[in-house]
């Protein structure tokens, strides 16, 4: 495991000395290893849509920018979460702002589960629960997303956002319980009326 | 649902329990198909965050990051160059003062009978006097 890692930590290394040298294909192998990651971490914290690519892109150009003083000392992937994940709590902040200027809320709406087939409805459920993420307050949100949309550990979450891993823990903790009664409602209503229940 | 329980039973889904605590929430579990209940959902709530999430942005997307970074690199060429050629035509103009300078300071160093700062750099009271007395002033 250890191993196959340091492959890895040495591959982008050299991806790294080849875009530094001007090698425009070394970046874009970079960008194609870790869309994927950075996608899940930006769409997790903000939700699909333009403003997302955008600080998608951001987090690649600031990352670009930065690579000569790239010293390796955390791995690439690591790297671009913490830059994504500072991005999207920027984004968040400037969101709210906007929001509570125009509308006076800062909340996106969210829809109810509908009565589909058994797959089709564990596909609405995973929609439920990530517009439900988004209802979390950032500090939860951010959380949540490294923990159990990217899958880094308790330690590498505590890491990338600067955090105790005990306070991890804790908030890990308060917000599932948090957006399971986000979502809760959701589910209830639709139980009521279809009768097919995930509770 | 007791509270107390529940947040072990959250707590106990990443693995931080102590013995003793696993062990309360062992039992309680066992007695009450409400908690075991709870467990299923936060287990399924945890599957629907990993099933949910976002694997790619929209197709092409490395194509528009690599365009967004020469569209950044050729403007900051442009500004660079901009600078350079700034520096360039000041600096003639630097070269010329100093050279001026030095002549001035030449002219005086020659002209005058001691060394002194105020003398070389045109600095004493009657060159200052002298200065005022030009119709300049």
């Amino acid at each position: 495991m250890n191993e196959a890692r340091d492959r890895d930590k040495a591959d982008d290394h050299s991806l790294i000395r080849n875009a530094l040298d001007g090698d425009q294909d070394a970046f874009k192998e970079l960008v194609k290893k870790y869309e994927s990651l950075v996608a899940a971490t930006v769409i997790g914290m903000l939700g699909p849509g333009p403003e997302a690519e955008d600080i998608g892109q951001d987090t690649f150009i600031r990352f670009y920018k930065a690579m000569k003083g790239f010293r390796g000392d955390s791995a690439v992937g690591t790297y671009l979460t913490r830059i994504a994940i500072n991005l999207c709590l920027n984004e968040i902040k400037r969101r709210v702002r906007r929001r509570r200027l125009f509308t006076g809320s800062g909340e996106e709406k969210m829809e109810f589960l509908a009565d589909n087939p058994r797959t089709e409805r564990r596909d609405e459920a995973a929609r439920l629960v990530h517009q439900g993420l988004r209802r979390l307050p950032p500090k939860y949100r951010s959380v949540i997303v490294l923990r159990l949309v990217d899958g880094y550990s308790t330690q590498e979450t505590a890491e990338i956002l600067g955090l105790l891993q005990g306070t991890v823990l804790s908030r890990l903790a308060r917000a599932q319980k948090k957006l399971r009664e986000i979502i809760t409602p959701f589910y209830k209503d639709n139980n009521s009326t279809s009768g097919d229940g995930h509770e | 649902m007791n509270k107390k329980i529940l947040r072990l039973l959250y707590r106990s889904v990443d693995g931080e329990l102590s013995d003793k605590e696993k062990l309360v929430l062992k039992r309680a579990l066992e007695s009450s198909p409400q908690l075991r209940r709870e467990k299923d959902r936060i287990q399924q709530q945890r599957e629907s965050l990993r099933r949910g999430a976002a694997s790619s942005f929209r197709p092409g997307f490395g194509d528009r990051l690599m365009h967004r970074i020469h569209k950044l690199e050729s403007e900051t060429n442009g500004w660079e160059q901009f600078y350079l050629t700034l520096a360039s035509f000041f600096r003639r103009f630097a070269i010329v003062g100093a050279l001026a300078l030095l002549l001035l300071l030449s002219y005086n160093l020659k002209l005058g009978d001691k060394l002194e700062a105020d003398e070389v750099f045109f600095a004493s009271d009657s060159a200052y006097e002298e200065l005022r007395q030009l119709p300049l002033f």
